[in-house]
């Protein structure tokens, strides 16, 4: 066929129109998705271009235009040298084509799709689905047969099926097989919105596709022809009038002008008019492209509904659009236009038929070409690549406000605070960036802040903490709040369960109170403050070994006030005052123990060291001897008692001697405990509790002195060896006597000295000097008490005004005789005898007969005292008994003599061995 | 120590022997302890703190125990482990019955069981510590009480 120069013009200028159709998909597509696939997107539609470009040459045109082989497909060269020029030019105008077909599946299949996935349908696209499709409706434009679509009477002028709706049933395979974006539709089937990243290329975009339809449908003749004027034409009005009733009826539906409607209802016109653009007029082209626009919103809602997501709108725009617009064809195509010979019934079931087959065909395979290709390797890309975004996952390429995304992320993680973003200047991204480092600043600085008052309460050492209204603890509180509550969890608790634990009832019932006082705005705080029940308060903690540890903690209440007037919290300080008062109870024990050993030490320094010692050793004997009576009792109670009474008899009389007279009270006190019970019908081991408590007391006291003692020893050791040598010994027995006697005395406003003539110390010494030192204080008490006179009675008498006691020793073969002579009232049996008619010892007729003898005798009889006022010294009437026994243990022999208002004298006569026999 | 607060205490552990066994326990001559341990085989210590510290046990020797678990159990124990358990009982009881007679003037805490000769024992006690022997059904075992 010849053609001419024009039209060859006409054919490679509409090409470059549909070429620049490219530039349009990919900024549509870049637009309406998000900035973290605008890469991907993009690249997609050059890529899609060469790989459709390379593979319609190497095999999609031989198939698409070669000799058809049964209309199905044709034949011819492989990659083909296309040397006939006109052949040159009609392959690339249908390359454009082709590609054109091939681009419309990145827009739907956008933001998941993987790249490589991409290359691979489009290959199959361009190689094998469009030429196919191709060939059955346009099969024979070039010569030969035509393709059994074609020679049906099928009419698609500019590819409305053949292009657009193979384009989107390819996308709507893959997006069956892909699914929806992450996001895109709930759980509760709501639909979200994904916005693009820049709606004016979007725009700019669609305004440069319907700059391409100009060549699209205009080129479509192949030929410069007049009827190109009214194909144009038709083809812009068809666009408008799709924008036009898809803004319309959109902005009624959704109330609000949306701008997707406007960009897809003009891109559904445009794609609808291109079927029958030759053979529709001008009302056509308008009708059918407003009900394009509309198919196109009932195909896009209807896809929400199926939970499909075309991320861009192809399917609606592409294949609702191309088969109504394929339809249209037959319903108001002109038919001597169109040029088939069909009635219009025929025309339009043929129309349906190729809108039917070319689907059924693409659509299948496409599926299932995707759904194994799925198998063998993933079409979709990961989560996490499809969060990250696919400029960054494909193809490792950042946008700025990427950058700004991983800060921010990974300040989301970490929640460091010292990261910036970085700013690319003059881009948003960086303004965004400036923006949130501002912001950071700020943020930094007040947790800077926040980390100070952290600091304080993490480190301080009292307990310090907020009251709210609740009497509850606020969330933050010391750090050292846990260790002095003993208590992990303070935050939100009552005080009172704070304290429940360490504070007894009482105290928390007094604090309540005072809490409730603190609260009360209408108290002035003076007073309140005054009621602190918690100030230097006794709590104990149980330290979980069966006892409990005592602390004392100080709290300290302060009000905050709201501004008018209202309290709005408390705040507590406690402090542990713990160690501090121990001390000073400690510090004020020990003074208190100091006093009392001073005191001690002073009388002990008038003490003979030895008499002391010897003193503590007799005395602890006693006294473990009385707790080994109780410890091991001896059957016989009444023996028990009357040894109990020795001893402790034994311990006062030794400590008064000495003069200590603190513990001669005591041993008293025991003492005295004997004769209740001896008086008792019966005894109970309870009436023994009194003594076993005296008993552990006078223990104490001797234990006392027994440390003083050594304690003093070892200092004054020293000091007696530089001094006189040896400290005086035997004498000062004597002396202590004799001290004893005066002291005596002097309580009974009498006065008595006590003379030795020719006395032998030596006697003293060792435990049968203890017996006869024993023997001597009961004669000087009794002497002190009974014998000597007051000093005017014995005026008057004639004696001197002091009594005097003379002790004397004299050896004997065998024996010592001790000769103990006061010179005092003497015996007179008459007061003796009738004393003892009174204490029923004796008949009054018995006491007629009492002569010397027997009043001596009478008086060392148990409990006979012939004292009218008896005390702790004398006049119990048991003096005399302990003198008894003492005689006996020494084996002595006792010889009283008497001369009534003279004198009354002793006569002891010791055997020789040291032996002390033990009664 | 007074003298009632020994009869006190003394009294919560007899009083508790006659109402779990129905036979009276009997105190003997109290005494007071020398050095050297004193105890039993099981031992139920109460430490006491408040107004004034210190602490008191109990100490017995299996016979007690074992005569003890028959009359609650109706039946023989010999496990040692029961008879630390039981001696835990019972402490557990005695320290409430004291904590209701003196619960106002002292704290009594929650006393713990030991075995055997343990040799610090008489630092929970505060000298002096008086020993009251109690008898019951002829069984040996005794009180040590150390309070301030």
């Amino acid at each position: 066929m010849e053609h001419s120069t024009v039209d060859f013009i006409w054919i490679l200028f509409t090409g470059t129109l549909v070429f620049s159709m490219q530039a349009g998909f990919a900024m549509v597509e870049s637009g309406l998705t998000r900035s973290k696939n605008s890469i991907n997107v993009a690249i997609k539609n050059l890529t899609d271009f060469g790989i459709s470009l390379a593979l319609f040459w190497i095999i999609g045109f031989a198939l698409m235009f070669g000799p058809s082989v049964a209309g199905l497909f044709g034949f011819s060269d492989v990659a083909p040298n296309l040397k006939d020029p006109w052949e040159a030019a009609f392959f690339f105008f249908q390359a454009m084509f082709c590609s054109t077909s091939a681009t419309i599946v990145s827009g739907a299949v956008a933001e998941r799709m993987r790249f490589s996935s991409y290359l691979v349908g489009t290959m199959l696209l361009s190689g094998l689905l469009y030429p196919f499709i191709g060939h059955w409706a346009w099969g024979g434009a070039l010569g030969g047969e035509k393709g059994w679509l074609a020679a049906k009477g099928f009419v698609d002028f500019a590819g409305s099926t053949v292009v657009h709706s193979l384009g989107a049933w390819v996308a709507l395979a893959a997006l069956l097989v892909l699914g929806p974006r992450l996001g895109r539709f709930s759980q509760d089937g709501s639909v979200n919105p994904i916005n693009g990243s820049s709606i004016p290329q979007a725009v700019l975009g669609v305004m440069l596709l319907w700059f391409g339809w100009i060549g699209f449908n205009g080129g479509s003749t192949l030929t410069l022809s007049p009827a190109v004027a009214g194909i144009i034409l038709r083809t812009m009005l068809a666009g408008a009038a799709g924008m036009l009733a898809t803004l319309g009826v959109g902005w009624i539906l959704y109330k609000k002008p949306e701008v997707s409607l406007v960009l897809n209802g003009s891109l559904a016109g445009l794609v609808a008019v291109t079927a029958g653009a030759h053979a529709l007029d001008e009302r056509g082209a308008i009708l059918v492209g407003a009900i394009g626009g509309l198919v196109m919103l009932g195909g896009a809602s209807l896809l929400r509904r199926l939970r499909i997501d075309d991320a861009v709108d192809a399917i609606p725009v592409h294949l609702f659009a191309g088969a109504w617009g394929t339809l249209a064809v037959g319903l108001f195509g002109k038919s001597e236009l169109l040029n088939t010979g069909l009635s219009r019934i025929s025309q339009i079931i043929v129309q349906l038929e190729g809108i039917a087959v070319t689907g059924l065909a693409v659509f299948t395979v496409s599926l299932v070409f995707f759904t194994l290709f799925n198998k063998i390797s993933p079409i979709r890309v990961t989560r996490d690549d499809e969060t990250a975004g696919l400029n960054m996952a494909e193809h490792g390429v950042s946008t700025e406000i990427n950058s700004l995304f991983i800060t921010m992320d990974q300040q989301a993680r970490t929640g460091d605070l010292s990261l910036r973003a970085p700013v690319e200047p003059f881009t948003e991204a960086g303004q965004i960036a400036g923006m949130y480092n501002t912001v950071l600043n700020k943020l930094q600085d007040s947790t800077i802040e926040k980390g100070e008052y952290l600091n304080i309460l993490h480190n301080i050492r009292d307990g310090l903490f907020l009251l709210d209204k609740n009497r509850c603890l606020g969330r933050y509180h010391s750090q050292s709040l846990h260790q002095l509550f003993d208590r992990e969890q303070l935050s939100g608790i009552s005080l009172d369960e704070a304290t429940a634990s360490f504070m007894d009832g009482e105290t928390r019932r007094l604090m309540q109170e005072f809490l409730d006082v603190a609260f009360d705005a209408s108290v002035p705080w003076r007073q309140v403050e005054r009621c602190n029940p918690l100030k230097e308060v006794r709590l104990h903690f149980d330290d979980r070994t069966g006892s409990f540890t005592e602390r004392i903690y100080d709290f300290q209440f302060t009000r905050i006030e709201n501004p008018d007037g209202s309290i709005e919290r408390l705040m507590v300080v406690v402090r542990d005052l713990t160690d501090k008062i121990h001390l000073e109870e400690q510090l004020e024990k020990d003074r208190e123990n100091n006093r009392r050993e001073i005191e001690l030490l002073q009388k002990m320094l008038h003490i003979d060291p030895i008499t002391l010692k010897t003193f503590i050793g007799s005395a602890k004997k006693h006294i473990e001897n009385i707790n080994e009576e109780l410890r091991n009792p001896r059957p016989n109670a009444k023996e028990r008692l009357e040894l109990i009474y020795c001893y402790s008899h034994s311990i006062k009389g030794d400590a008064e001697i000495i003069g200590l007279e603190h513990l001669a009270q005591k041993a008293e006190e025991l003492e005295q405990l004997v004769p209740k019970l001896e008086r008792a019908d019966t005894l109970n081991p309870e009436d023994f509790l009194p003594m076993v408590l005296a008993c552990s007391e006078l223990m104490d006291m001797i234990t006392t002195i027994e440390q003083m003692f050594d304690t003093w020893q070892s200092h004054s050791a020293a000091i007696q060896k530089v001094m006189t040598g040896s400290a005086p010994k035997h004498t000062s027995s004597l002396t202590e006597l004799a001290r004893m006697a005066e002291r005596l005395a002097a309580r009974y406003t009498k006065e008595v000295r006590l003379f030795y003539d020719s006395f032998n110390m030596a006697i003293l010494h060792g435990s049968r000097g203890k017996h006869i030192i024993d023997i001597l204080v009961q004669f000087i008490r009794n002497s002190v008490y009974h014998g000597v006179e007051v000093p005017d009675e014995r005026i008057k008498h004639g004696k001197p005004r002091h009594g005097s006691i003379i002790l004397k020793s004299e050896q004997l073969p065998g024996k010592i005789r001790l000769i103990y002579r006061d010179d005092g009232r003497g015996l007179h049996p008459e007061v003796i005898a009738a004393a003892a008619v009174k204490k029923g010892l004796i008949s009054a007729s018995e006491a007629t007969r009492i002569g010397p003898r027997e009043a001596a005798e009478l008086m060392f009889r148990p409990g006979f005292s012939s004292a009218d006022n008896p005390d702790r010294v004398a006049g119990k009437g048991v003096g005399m008994t302990l003198v008894r026994r003492r005689i006996k243990e020494l084996g002595a022999a006792l010889r009283i003599g008497s001369v009534p208002g003279k004198y009354l004298e002793f006569t002891i006569d010791i055997p020789e061995s040291e032996e002390v026999l033990d009664a | 120590m007074t003298e009632e607060e020994l009869r006190g205490f003394i009294q919560v552990v007899t009083n508790y022997f006659e109402s779990i066994s129905g036979e009276k326990a009997v105190m003997g001559l109290p005494y007071v302890k020398g050095a050297g341990s004193t105890l039993g085989d099981y031992t139920g210590l109460i430490g006491i703190s408040g107004s004034r510290k210190g602490g008191i046990y109990f100490t017995t020797g299996r016979p007690l125990l074992e005569e003890f678990a028959y009359i609650i159990l109706g039946e023989a124990v010999q496990d040692d482990d029961y008879l630390y358990d039981l001696v835990g009982e019972i402490t557990n009881t005695i320290a409430g019955n004291m904590r209701e007679t003196f619960g106002s003037t002292f704290l009594i805490s929650i006393p713990i069981v030991l075995r055997g000769r343990v040799t610090d024992i008489d630092m929970k006690l505060k000298p002096p510590v008086f020993i009251i022997p109690i008898t019951w059904k002829h069984h040996n075992s005794h009180l040590a009480i150390g309070l301030e």
